[in-house]
């Protein structure tokens, strides 16, 4: 947020197409490093092939929307049952470990923000479509307890984990 | 398709294609965690979801 800005709470809004946004849409984003760069870099090339939905989470301000993070969803299938993935998730460096106070919801990490949203997203789609499960593959073993604290359960012998929405 | 770094290259993967009986049916027995569903539906509910275009890039 600038100086002078009034920020309007948080907003979930779907990537549209581009252009406009591409390439100040990454612009807009602050990597913690070139891997991170590397990984928003292939999320937008599959976003724009339609092979993934990108979700923004923004602060709009009376002058501007900035950017917290993102969520990029896809249908996909874990052996025979369908599935929704969360193919990417993104919070900007310094918004990783600060808590947030929502009203109505208390305090809340904008990574749970995010995770809460991907299983709306789920619910909704089980609506209309056969899928009752929510699936990721952590970049590293050091997130599987983050992701268990938000709702996850690892897949044995597996590095991907799941969370249920619905009866199987 | 998650991403993943592999042989220092940012590359698409899949998930698992095959599952053994006990892996699948650890899945399906796994309880549906209600009221971390409510808690979702809340918190996105007070945030708000919006199809307007962003304004300001």
């Amino acid at each position: 947020m600038f100086r002078g800005e009034k920020s309007l709470g948080f907003e979930f809004i779907e990537l549209t197409d581009p252009p406009p946004y591409f390439p100040n849409f990454l612009g807009k984003l602050d990597c913690k490093n070139s891997i991170e760069e590397e990984y928003i870099k292939k999320i937008y090339n599959d976003f724009k092939k339609g092979k993934t939905k990108v979700y923004l989470l923004v602060a709009p301000t009376d002058k501007s929307d900035e950017i917290l993070g993102f969520v990029a969803l896809s249908a996909s299938r874990l052996d025979k049952l369908p599935a929704v993935l969360i193919d990417y998730i993104y919070i900007r460096p310094q918004d990783r470990k600060k808590i947030f106070e929502i009203a109505e919801v208390g305090q809340i990490k904008l990574s749970r923000l995010l995770i809460d949203f991907a299983i709306k997203c789920t619910l909704e789609v089980k609506s209309i479509v056969g899928v009752d499960i929510l699936i990721l593959e952590p970049a590293d073993t050091k997130l599987i307890a983050v992701y268990e604290e938000l709702g996850f359960t690892q897949i044995r012998k597996s590095s991907w984990m799941h969370l249920k929405v619905g009866k199987l | 398709m998650a991403v993943k770094m592999v042989n220092n290259k940012v590359v698409n993967i899949n998930p698992p294609s095959r599952l053994t009986e006990k892996q699948l049916r650890a899945i399906i027995k796994s309880p549906v965690n209600e009221e971390r569903i409510q808690q979702a539906l809340k918190s996105v509910s007070s945030v708000g979801v919006s199809r307007r275009k962003i304004v300001g890039l």
